[in-house]
């Protein structure tokens, strides 16, 4: 089982992806059906896991894989 | 750490829990102060006391019809009698029992505040929540069984001191409501941690 200081390699591209597509946090909250709050975790890397079905209706909604969405950073450094 | 059940309380969870709390603190200051008054004013007035079986004299039947509904006239009552010169040794031991027994109660009381304080401060299924539940089971269960013990013991002793005399007998008592709530506790505590895993879990789960 990972170090819980290891979560912090992982960052999410979720920023990224929606400035790129035009989108904003909102509609990709309602395009999903995950509340503001949590999309907000995820966004600013605070989130500790993801459901699958929230990672599948993520990737629809962005039209994107599970990779385009996560960075993972080297050792010793955040994501 | 979030303090996720804290979040999820209502103002009327709030007030219920804050009642609760407030109810069982000052319960469980009276019954501290009620058993120091019943276990100190006896022995004060150099009386102790003893569980015992007792045949009570009956007050006489109505005149009536000398057919269908009656008393009998020989049954014993469990009941506590107060004696002088009983052994000290008997003595202290009810005056144990009934430490015990409201200890317990006091004890299941000061555990609910606990909970409810905990519940109020955040998180209720945190490994910290585990001491009050220990409390509750401790008094629910060991406070009953202890203080059973003891009496039966003064029971026996007293009515030996006594000279076994007729129209008296020992009593013994035993509550199994006591084992069954102290199951219930333990289980509950079992729940509690499985549930702090699962809440834990939980935490930052989107």
């Amino acid at each position: 089982m990972p170090a819980e200081e290891d979560l912090s390699r992982l960052h999410c591209r979720l920023d990224e992806l929606l400035e790129s597509r035009g989108m904003t946090l909102t509609a990709l909250a309602e395009a999903v059906g995950v509340s503001l709050v949590n999309l907000s975790v995820l966004k600013n890397d605070r989130a500790r896991a993801i459901r699958f079905s929230t990672l599948i209706a993520l990737c629809d909604a962005l039209e994107c894989q599970p990779g385009d969405l996560f960075t993972v950073g080297a050792h010793g450094t955040q994501g | 750490m979030t303090a996720q059940t804290a979040r999820v309380l209502s103002r009327t969870d709030r007030a219920v829990l804050r009642l609760v709390q407030i109810a069982a603190w000052v319960g469980a200051a009276l019954t501290a102060v009620t058993t120091a008054l019943n276990a100190t004013l006896p022995l004060l007035q150099g009386m102790g006391a003893a569980p015992l079986l007792v045949q009570p004299e009956l007050p006489e039947p109505l005149a009536g019809p000398t057919e269908g509904i009656a008393v009998v006239s020989t049954q014993s009552l469990d009941t506590v009698v107060f004696l002088t010169g009983q052994p000290t040794h008997l003595t202290l031991a009810m005056v144990a029992a009934l430490v015990a027994r409201s200890a317990g109660v006091a004890l299941v009381l000061v555990g609910i505040a606990m909970l409810a304080g905990r519940l109020l401060r955040g998180r209720a299924f945190l490994q910290a929540a585990q001491l009050p539940l220990a409390l509750v089971l401790i008094g629910a269960a060991a406070g009953p069984i202890v203080a059973d013990a003891l009496e039966g013991w003064v029971s026996m002793g007293t009515w030996q001191a006594m000279g076994t005399p007729a129209g008296y007998g020992a009593v013994a008592a035993f509550n199994p409501a006591a084992i069954f709530f102290g199951l219930v506790v333990a289980t509950l505590m079992t729940v509690f941690r499985v549930a702090d895993r699962a809440e834990r879990d939980a935490d930052g789960l989107v």
